[in-house]
Formats: C-alpha cells, sequence, structure tokens
C-alpha cells in the first residue's frame, strides 16, 4: 500500500480526528501486511508514537495495548499459554518485532494464528469511540468500525495450547486450533482457510470429529478442505488426550 | 521530506518520501549492507537493528526510526569481523548474500536470549534465510563464536 502522506498522532483524539476527517484513511499497526496490499491510501494514520504497547494484569483479565508486537507477546511470562504458542511461528524475530496485535486482530486476516488463540481465550476488544465488543462479533461480522483499537482484553484461564500445522517453520499456517479452559471450554479454528471460528456446543463426551463436524474446511492453493479437517482433528484429539480439559 | 536519522552513531540529514521504507533510505544513504531479498518480511536480508530491536528494514518505514538508534553491520565492523571469521572457517560462506542480515540478527540475538542451546538459537534465526547452504556450517559456527564471546 502506497500512502500520499502518513501522520504520526500524539493522542488518541488527534488520531481520531484523523480518521473521521478523511474519507481514505487508514490506520498503520505494525503496516507489514499493509506493504503488501496493492492500493494506494490518501492518508496513514500510524499509532507507533501513542502509549499503546503494554501488558498489564488484574485478579481476573490481562489488558494488551492494541500496538503490542508479537515478539513482547512471545517473550511475555504472564500471558495465556495459547498466545504465547500462536505467536512463535509467525515469520521470524524481525517480522515480530514489527507486527503488532492490533493490526492482526483489525486485518481480520483469516491466515492469522493469534486471532485463534484470542477467540478460544473470548477476548474482549476495546475500542476508543464504540468501547468495547467480543473477538467473536468483531471477526464474525463484515462491517468497517472506523474507530480505533486502543486494547484487547483477556480473561485469565486455568489451561490453554494452540495448535497449527506449516509447510514450513514461520511459513502461514494450513490450519490452526486453539483451546482455552476456564469457567468453560472455548475451541477455535481457523486458517481453515477462511476467518477464524468458535466451535459450537460443546460436549465433553465427543470425540474431535464429532467436535469439529459443523466446522467448514475449504480447499486453496494451499491443501483441501479435507486434508485441513483430518489435521485439525489429529491436532484436537491430540490435545484432548492429555485429559487436562475434561476433568 | 527532510529528516534527521541516526545510522552507526552519525547524525544523518535526508530526503526522504513520506512512506519511505528504512531499507531504501539506508541504500540512498549509501548503507549497501542492507538487502532488498524479497521484500515480504520473510528472507531476512534486510535485517538491521532499530534501539536494539531486530526488524525487516524492507517494511520498516523511516518516520518511525526518528529519534532511534539505526544500527547496520557497518556500525559494527569489529565484531562482523569476527563473525565472519567463524563462518568462513567452517566453509559455510558462499555468495555472501545474507550474511549481513544474519551477522545482525547474532547481534541482537546475544543480547535477547538467556538460553544458547541450538535450538532456542534456531528459533532465533528462523527469519534469517541462507539459499546456498543447509545452515549445519553457520549453526557450528554462530556456537563457537558465542562460546568465545
Amino acid at each position: 500500500m502506497n500512502f500520499k502522506e502518513i501522520v504520526q498522532p500524539s493522542s488518541l483524539e488527534e488520531a481520531y480526528e484523523y480518521l473521521a476527517n478523511h474519507q481514505k484513511a487508514v490506520i498503520i499497526g505494525g503496516g507489514v501486511f499493509l506493504k503488501l496490499q496493492k492500493r494506494e491510501a490518501e492518508l496513514g494514520i500510524d499509532l507507533s508514537r501513542l502509549p499503546l504497547s503494554y501488558l498489564k494484569e488484574d485478579e481476573k483479565e490481562h489488558h494488551i495495548g492494541s500496538m503490542t508486537t508479537l515478539r513482547e507477546i512471545e517473550i511475555s511470562s504472564i500471558l495465556p499459554q495459547c498466545m504465547v504458542e500462536s505467536v512463535r511461528q509467525i515469520g521470524g524475530v524481525g517480522l515480530r518485532n514489527m507486527v503488532t496485535i492490533g493490526g492482526s486482530v483489525c486485518g481480520k486476516y483469516p491466515f492469522s494464528d493469534i486471532n485463534t488463540a484470542l477467540l478460544s481465550l473470548g477476548a474482549r476488544l476495546v475500542f476508543f469511540k464504540k468501547g468495547e465488543i467480543s473477538m467473536e462479533r468483531f471477526l464474525g461480522e463484515n462491517y468497517v468500525l472506523n474507530d480505533i483499537l486502543t486494547s484487547i482484553v483477556v480473561p485469565k484461564v486455568e489451561y490453554s495450547t494452540c495448535r497449527y500445522f506449516k509447510h514450513t517453520y514461520t511459513d502461514f499456517s494450513l490450519v490452526n486450533l486453539s483451546v482455552a479452559s476456564g469457567e468453560n471450554v472455548r475451541i477455535a479454528v481457523g486458517a481453515r482457510p477462511g476467518r477464524s471460528v468458535v466451535v459450537p456446543d460443546i460436549n465433553t463426551g465427543h470425540t474431535s470429529e464429532e467436535l469439529l463436524a459443523r466446522i467448514e474446511f475449504k480447499d486453496d492453493i494451499r491443501g483441501s478442505g479435507a486434508y485441513r479437517r483430518h489435521i485439525a482433528e489429529v491436532m484436537l484429539t491430540e490435545i484432548l488426550e492429555e485429559g487436562l480439559l475434561w476433568k | 521530506m527532510e529528516i534527521m536519522l541516526t545510522i552507526n552513531n552519525q547524525k544523518r540529514r535526508l530526503l526522504i518520501d513520506p512512506d519511505e521504507f528504512l531499507l531504501d533510505t539506508l541504500r540512498k544513504a549509501g548503507i549497501k549492507s542492507v538487502k532488498r531479498g524479497c521484500d515480504t518480511t520473510s528472507c531476512g536480508m534486510c535485517s538491521i537493528s532499530v534501539d536494539n530491536k531486530l526488524v525487516n528494514s524492507c517494511s520498516y518505514y523511516t518516520i518511525r526510526a526518528i529519534g532511534k538508534e539505526i544500527l547496520t553491520v557497518e556500525g559494527i565492523p569489529e565484531e562482523a569481523g569476527l563473525i565472519a571469521d567463524f563462518i568462513t572457517a567452517e566453509g559455510a560462506e558462499q555468495c555472501g548474500f545474507c550474511s549481513p542480515g544474519l551477522v545482525m540478527a547474532i547481534h541482537t540475538m546475544k543480547n535477547d536470549l538467556d538460553d544458547f542451546s541450538l535450538e532456542s538459537i534456531k528459533h532465533y534465526l528462523a527469519g534469517n534465510f541462507c539459499r546456498c547452504s543447509g545452515y549445519e556450517g553457520q549453526h557450528r559456527a554462530i556456537l563457537k563464536y558465542l562460546e568465545v564471546k
């Protein structure tokens, strides 16, 4: 993507002003995937000068600033395991030092590993003007918010883990899967190759085949839907056999 | 637009486009160690350090680097020479195109890692490709170099 101009606001109010007053403005998070898109934009709003890179926690939740990089998530010692695992093979360290969690979320990238982890955790997104919205609703609907994501709230869980299958280390995932067990158990599947979704109506007596039966997997150049489904089933079986979730 | 950057401890006044990437800015400024390999943040040829963090300069907006310390392989000649000695001693160096990026990744890795097992080194360097070799020689060289350091 080419920008005619890039501004670096020093407050959220200023950033929002730019967004509200320019029809063709694009917010830049890490900017890495934006770069690969063949588009022109009048104005880029770079959030890197705002204090949006942080990891905070209280008793029940983690609060992650939207400009926190994937590398900071990877080396965090407090975040849920599935988040840490999900980012480990997203490109190399150089890439993860640039890519932000907010950019990954707002891009709604279907190949995203971190979005699948966030979905399994029941994350909530906090926008500057419109307030909170669940990750599930945000990914499931196609509207454009025209707002600035400021932070992501992740409930603390007892156990979580993430799996993905890649042709090579650091490549895009062919399919990914994340499981979190807190007040209840949530399973999310992504890179199907469609966007990440939550597995509905989980019955703890079901096998991985039964659990994933209603999830749609499709063909693309990287692999067939049937192949993706089989890998997802194997990954979920592996997690279920660890037996940590259902007791 | 005109900006000031700190490149290898030197202040430089440079003329850039608003959406220019650091790779292009550095090459225009005469820093030719940074290479455009894939241009999609996959290969690591353009790896540099910005405020002691490894980044791919092909996708790092130049305006983001204002006020930060930019370090390329030209800024660490002694360290780069030592690493090169170890890599050539293993016979791992062939075309040399990936070497400046790899040296910068090794440079930041020394600060970033606590555990220098081969596994964690391989994980850290997974974003720096070499298309000539099979990495074995580089890994031997890096392990020996880290012992000396």
